[in-house]
């Protein structure tokens, strides 16, 4: 170990001051060699004898000093400096070609890096929140309705709050939008209401003033007030001050008493990111509201709780709530999920599906600069045969090779990671709102540059190794020759095909991909729902129970909106309901009359309260019967309307009109039963959900939703009927406004930006791979210029030349195409989870798309095989 | 077994290491010095003098440093560090055995 001391300041030394420590050599090599001299002479030699004799004994001194050199144990170092600094020159002797490949390169590098980036902050990092993996979300399942993410009721929030022991704190909130007046130009806020104890939770704190104190949930509602740092910044002017002062939400007075720091982050729920206001829910408004579904739940497990013990603990807390209380909670159970999983809410496997694709696109950048190198390589042919003959080891011809790869693949990232910031930009601005979850901030951080670092190395190595051990093998004789024109083997050429024709494969794939996701999209828009979704305006209102205690209440209001709204020029119909398809559900179970209740399994329906202009405002078509008339719009009906799959359900192949049936919806319809007056046509949620059977009440409801249909764009009229609304009572909340068809888009949305997605990257390859054959392609036919000089001096016709050079290109394209489908018939099972209406060996789908790639190999076939048939047969045999 | 090369890779150093341990000395010097001393049989060459006197110094056995010579040009003189002359003991050590050994196998077999 102490001689440690001695070596490193001779290594540093070798290093550093390497011209000093070559001088020491020479001088004690020179220095034993005049002895030598001296001591010729002194046994009698003369001078220049001595001289002769001394230094042939010498011997070969570079030899000599190479060896001294080997033992400094700097020598790896020593090597690649000098590779770089040569590898260097060679890429600057060739701008063009060093140009391309970066390019290349950066596309792949880019484009994949701004994919790991959304991956990475999505699916692999923690929520950014303390002890994140504490943190879950939970709702309400209901399993008769198959739904297990239905919005928590107050009152079941309140009991899980005081009941279970394995969360440290249960938080809940709903959307809560008020008006901002008084501050410049009245602001409609996407804000919410939770409760105080939300804060706690996340572990999240404002940055001026403070959270809600526990006494602000308690009895009446507290008007105090939390504002989002942007909006301070953009409606106070960053004002301190404005904390204690009072600003008015929804014409009411509220005191500012915090405000949120600037990146705050809040986890992804129904699409909320960052609301503008928190304003605190009282334990007063959430006991009210048993039917009232609108609460998100969050909560933190208590250390050492794992998320299978809460889950026990909320199923026997859900038991206890459905035997206390089987109006309301009967078969209503309690989901448990990781609050990641929930921001997550599905985005995980399409996500890497994109981030596969994308290594695709890569992965072809990578070949297409492969054949580049090789071609290049073909050209270095005479320059590696001289180092090999002057004494350079393969060895290190081919660590030099690579890294001029190496290099090519790091000069890539530079402009590949301005690519990936600028992509990654575009990516999440283009995308459906939500869709993307951005709780944790996507941005090129530390994890994703290692990321690009490795990628960049691997494929670094991965395009330069072929042509490098290609370049290796130099056949010294047979290149230093003169004329040595003809190719480097069989081997090189076969390796050329070999990545054409993994090209194609790549290329097929993707495309195979891209086609089978573009033929589930039209089946999904094509889909019929049951009802016209075009022109159809919802707003989500809720009656406060203070107001509008009785149904009788209720229907007045209805009334009277009903009768405004309708009046309004452009509206043709409007109705309340508390259904609306891809909005809101509800039902219960059913029982018919003439059935003995206990031996019969528990059918369910779905049911909705609606007012007789329901049917015409979504486009529902009679089949039977009648639709109900303003007559019957009443507090508590006695008929109903039934759908056709109601209908099959629960009386096939009989007449059910006049037949009678109750259903479970709550306390106030426990002796009710129904007379079915009519029968309407199914509608579905979404394309690909199979109808439910559906039931329809003309009656009135304490929340609900307002839909009008209009003759106009819808969102233009939105301002209208709120005013008329609040002509009749101006107090009446709005939150959720949205049209059908952009209720549609979110739901589809997705799904046609991944497709688009794929799309754009199918593009590139395909563009690559014609890139990538075409260069290849032309490479071998200017190979062959001799060759087909003499085919045509002997004969051959234009036509034969050109069959010859199309064959050649054919062929990898085939094999390519051949190994492209069996590896997407082995891949297409995974994303059957995501095709609709369409198998994942859809034949149509693989024959357009390999005739598709023939056609673009032919494309790219076109200009080195007119080359080839204008070759002059004289100037071919002429040149060698 | 070690290869042919070792074995006299490791006979150049030890007759290296012993010479150098009387005096510090120059390449040539030491060349010179083990020729005398074996009455001519071992003639080390600078082929296998140098590197082995660049090796030895890179594994810190021994250490140099550049002083005047008898001919007032400068040289590099060799010396052994402390590790080095414990490194010598041991192969002086290692040797004995091992010609011991081949000895008793020559007579023997």
């Amino acid at each position: 170990m102490t001689r440690w001391i001695y070596k490193l300041p001779l290594r540093l030394r070798s290093l550093f001051r390497k011209s000093r420590v070559e001088d020491d050599l020479s001088d004690e090599l020179r220095f034993h060699l005049e002895k030598q001299i001296e001591q010729n002479i002194a046994s009698g030699m003369s001078a220049e004898e001595a001289r002769y004799a001394a230094m042939r004994e010498f011997g070969n001194v570079g030899a000599l000093k190479e060896e001294c050199r080997e033992s400094w144990g700097v020598r790896i170092i020593n090597e690649l400096a000098q590779d770089l600094r040569y590898s260097l020159r060679q890429l600057r002797r060739n701008p063009g070609f060093t140009m391309v490949a970066i390019l290349t390169l950066a596309l792949g590098i880019g484009a994949t890096t701004a994919i790991f980036s959304v991956v990475d902050a999505v699916l692999l990092r923690p929520l950014p929140f303390s002890h994140s993996e504490q943190l879950v979300s939970l709702w309400e399942t209901n399993a008769r309705l198959k739904y297990d993410q239905i919005a928590v009721t107050g009152p079941d929030y309140l009991a899980w709050k005081g009941q279970s022991q394995v969360f440290s704190s249960l938080a809940a909130g709903a959307i809560y939008d008020p008006t901002l007046t008084g501050a410049g130009e009245p602001e409609h806020l996407f804000g919410v209401k939770v409760t105080p104890n939300f804060f706690k939770v996340l572990g999240v704190q404002p940055a001026i003033g403070r959270a809600f104190m526990p006494k602000e949930g308690v009895g009446q509602q507290a008007h105090v007030v939390i504002l989002k740092y942007q909006l301070w910044q953009r409606k106070f002017g960053g004002d301190r001050s404005i904390v204690g002062k009072s600003i008015t939400l929804d014409g009411e007075k509220f005191t500012v008493i915090g405000i949120m720091p600037e990146n705050s982050p809040f986890p992804q729920i129904w699409g909320i990111t960052g609301p503008y206001s928190y304003v605190p829910f009282s334990t007063d408004e959430l006991a009210k509201s048993k039917a009232g579904h609108r609460l998100w739940v969050i909560g933190r497990l208590k250390p050492g709780v794992t998320l299978g013990q809460s889950r026990a603990v909320m199923a026997t807390i859900a038991e206890r709530l459905a035997r206390e209380d089987p109006k309301t909670n009967k078969g209503v159970g309690v989901n448990v999920q990781t609050l990641h999983e929930e921001v997550e809410h599905g985005m995980g496997w399409p996500l890497v599906m994109l981030l596969i694709a994308v290594g695709f696109l890569l992965l072809i950048a990578c070949v297409n600069v492969a054949n580049m190198l090789l071609s290049r390589a073909s050209r270095r042919r005479r320059e590696m045969a001289v180092r090999l003959a002057v004494g350079a080891r393969r060895g290190r011809i081919l660590r030099q090779l690579l890294t001029e790869s190496a290099l090519l693949a790091l000069f890539g990232c530079i402009p590949g990671l301005v690519l990936a910031y600028y992509a990654k930009y575009w990516l999440i601005f283009l995308s459906p709102l939500g869709m993307i979850p951005q709780t944790t901030p996507i941005d090129l951080n530390f994890e994703v540059l290692a990321f690009v670092a490795t990628v960049a190395v691997a494929t670094g190595i991965l395009f330069g190794l072929a042509p490098a051990v290609q370049a290796s093998r130099t056949n010294i004789e047979k290149s230093l020759k003169e004329g040595a024109r003809s190719s480097e083997g069989a081997g090189s050429n076969r390796l050329r095909k070999g990545l054409v024709a993994l090209e194609v494969a790549l290329a097929l794939v993707l495309l195979i991909g891209t086609g089978l996701m573009t033929r589930s999209m039209e089946y999904l828009f094509s889909q019929r729902l049951g009802f016209n979704l075009k022109d159809v305006l919802a707003l989500n209102t809720d009656l406060p129970e203070s107001r509008y205690p009785k149904g009788a209440q209720q229907l007045a209001l209805d009334r009277s909106v009903l009768r405004r709204v309708e009046a309004l020029p452009g509206v043709k119909s409007a109705a309340f309901t508390t259904i609306l398809p891809m909005w809101s559900g509800g039902g219960g179970a059913v029982r018919l009359e003439g059935q003995p209740g206990s031996s019969q399994p528990i059918r369910g329906a779905i049911a909705g309260l609606v007012s007789p202009g329901y049917f015409q405002t979504l486009g529902i078509p009679l089949v039977r019967g009648r639709l109900f008339t303003d007559a019957d719009f009443a507090v508590s009906g006695q008929i109903a309307v039934v759908d056709q799959t109601f209908v099959r359900t629960f009386w096939p192949n009989q007449d059910p009109i006049g037949k009678r049936f109750q259903i479970g919806l709550g306390p106030d319809f426990e002796h009710r039963w129904y007379s079915v007056v009519g029968v309407v046509g199914n509608i579905r949620e979404n394309p690909v959900s199979r109808a439910q059977p559906t039931v329809y009440l003309p009656e009135a409801s304490a929340y609900g939703t307002l839909i009008v249909r209009t003759a106009v764009e819808p969102s233009s009229l939105i301002k209208d009927v709120e005013t008329q609304v609040w002509k009749v009572d101006k107090d009446l909340p709005f939150y959720k406004v949205a049209t059908l068809e952009q209720i549609r888009s979110g739901t589809l949305g997705s799904f046609s930006y991944l497709s688009a997605l794929m799309g754009i990257f199918s593009l590139i390859c395909l563009l690559l791979a014609a890139v990538g054959i075409y260069a290849v392609l032309a490479f071998l036919v200017g190979e062959r210029t001799h060759e087909i000089g003499i085919r045509m001096a002997l004969g051959a016709e234009k036509t034969d030349v050109l069959r010859m050079v199309i064959r050649q290109a054919l062929a990898p394209v085939l094999i390519g195409i051949g190994i492209g489908i069996a590896a997407a018939l082995g891949l297409a099972r995974f994303l059957s989870s995501m095709l609709f209406g369409v198998k994942p060996t859809d034949p149509p789908t693989y024959i357009a798309v390999s005739l598709i790639l023939v056609a673009v190999a032919l494309l790219a076939c076109y200009v080195p095989a007119r080359r080839a048939t204008k070759v002059d047969p004289m100037v071919a045999l002429r040149y060698e | 077994m070690s290869k042919p090369t070792d074995l006299v890779q490791g006979t150049v150093d030890l007759l290296i290491l012993k010479t150098i341990a009387l005096e510090p000395m120059h390449g040539w010097g030491i060349a010179q010095r083990i020729r005398q001393v074996s009455k001519e049989v071992l003639q080390v060459n600078q082929g296998a003098l140098y590197p082995a006197l660049h090796r030895l110094e890179q594994n810190g056995w021994i250490k140099a440093k550049w002083e005047p010579s008898d001919n007032n040009r400068r040289a590099k003189y060799y010396s052994l560090t402390q590790a080095g002359s414990k490194y010598l003991e041991q192969e002086e050590a290692n040797w004995k055995r091992l010609s011991k050994a081949i000895g008793l196998v020559l007579e023997n077999s």
